[in-house]
């Protein structure tokens, strides 16, 4: 069954045309090991310059919206996934085995492990901790349940980050005493809800790969604690707004 | 008013080699009156008229010379372990800027009309995986070469 799945790439490009270069980059770079993969591009259709009928083999309109991802995630035109952050690229090989990496799983992440923590800005807060990391993702979207929790993802952090959806306390106000109001901006934290609070979603089965890191090494991972256990990255994350403005 | 020290104190310029213990560095504080904060002093072996100071007598008395050579040494491999530290952690956010401005450049090069729209595979991917800017500049001149018709494709022609 799982042999006749389609099985492509995903990115994404809102809100600045940065994302869409870096996107057919990201494209290009897996086509180099991989020169059959299917990829699949959404953005917004004021970035387009054409570059995109060569690289893509797939085109798909985003909401100007800064995580409009997950949006986009929830209309991939494939049945399983790799969605991948556009502002990285692909250095190895081992890109060919990602759609081998789902073991019993609907959906796989890298996470915000303890020991690289000191690359993100928040992740404890009373309630719980940040742990998924929504920077690359593989999904499986032949169950219907995961393209809502994609879509509900979108939803639910439109609605967090405009201030209408907040998680309550027991007399319904809105728990920043357990929920800090700075974790208003992150979508770890609408998918940590969604993860752990929301029973709807509570059958999908969320896996971590395995030595994550190379997955998503972001740029500011010291190597020197070999986060990839000696093996070779295979996604380098560019996270740095330095990179964004400079382009 | 009787003076104790800290038992944290280590002379202050001492070496591996030389083994210089001319001068203590040490927390004083009052028992007798614990309203006065405790302070930092720094005592020379030998005032300036070649007598032997009496409150770095006193620190030896009080501390024992192993306790403050411990102290230093401990100190020592402390502070060598920072500076190490330090310097690894600079190292790394040299590195990630460096590798961040790599990528940027890709995509600048990427922007370049000839490079964008050429058809030459084999040199995009080499601009595309290249580990550094000398060798990013490089096959980028390369392929501009080409296009423009500077440089001619040798293998175009077997």
């Amino acid at each position: 069954m799982s042999q006749n799945k389609t099985k492509g790439y995903l990115a994404v490009a809102t809100i600045d045309s940065f994302f869409y270069k870096s996107a057919l980059n990201l494209f290009e770079t897996i086509k180099d090991f991989d020169p059959e993969a299917k990829v699949c591009l959404a953005t917004e259709k004021s970035f387009l310059d054409g570059r995109e009928k060569e690289i893509c083999d797939y085109v798909i309109d985003a909401p100007n919206h800064v995580r409009g991802k997950m949006q986009a995630m929830a209309n991939t035109p494939f049945d399983q996934t790799f969605y991948i952050d556009a502002d990285t690229d692909c250095e190895h090989e081992d890109i060919l085995t990602v759609f081998d990496l789902f073991e019993d799983n609907d959906i796989v992440w890298t996470a915000l492990d303890e020991k690289r923590r000191y690359c993100f800005v928040e992740v404890l807060f009373p309630a719980g901790e940040l742990y998924l990391c929504g920077g690359v993702c593989l999904y499986d979207t032949t169950k219907p349940l995961v393209r809502e929790f994609m879509q509900d993802w979108y939803d639910l952090y439109v609605k967090q980050n405009s201030g209408a959806w907040w998680p309550t306390n027991e007399k319904g106000e809105f728990d920043f005493e357990n929920y800090p109001q700075s974790l208003k901006r992150w979508d770890q934290f609408t998918l940590w809800w969604l993860v752990n609070k929301e029973p709807k979603y509570a059958s999908l089965k969320h896996g971590v790969f395995e030595n994550d890191a190379r997955w998503n090494y972001y740029s500011k991972y010291h190597d020197h604690l070999d986060h990839n256990n000696g093996q070779p990255i295979v996604i380098r994350h560019y996270s740095d707004g330095n990179v964004k403005t400079s382009v | 008013m009787q003076v104790k020290y800290r038992d944290s104190a280590f002379f202050t310029n001492w070496r591996e080699d030389g083994g210089d213990r001319e001068e203590i560095t040490a927390l004083a504080y009052y028992p007798d009156d614990p309203g006065i904060p405790q302070q930092q002093v720094n005592e020379k072996r030998l005032l300036d008229d070649g007598t032997v100071n009496p409150k770095y007598e006193d620190i030896v008395r009080q501390l024992s010379n192993e306790v403050i050579l411990k102290n230093t040494k401990t100190r020592k491999a402390q502070k060598e372990k920072q500076e190490r530290d330090t310097q690894l952690l600079r190292e790394e956010k040299r590195k990630s800027s460096e590798l961040e401005k790599l990528f940027s450049t890709k995509l600048q090069v990427f922007e370049i009309d000839e490079v964008k729209n050429s058809k030459n595979r084999k040199l995009r991917s080499l601009i595309r995986r290249s580990k550094n800017q000398p060798e990013l500049y490089a096959y980028t001149t390369i392929l501009l070469g080409l296009e423009k018709g500077i440089f001619k494709d040798e293998s175009e022609q077997d």
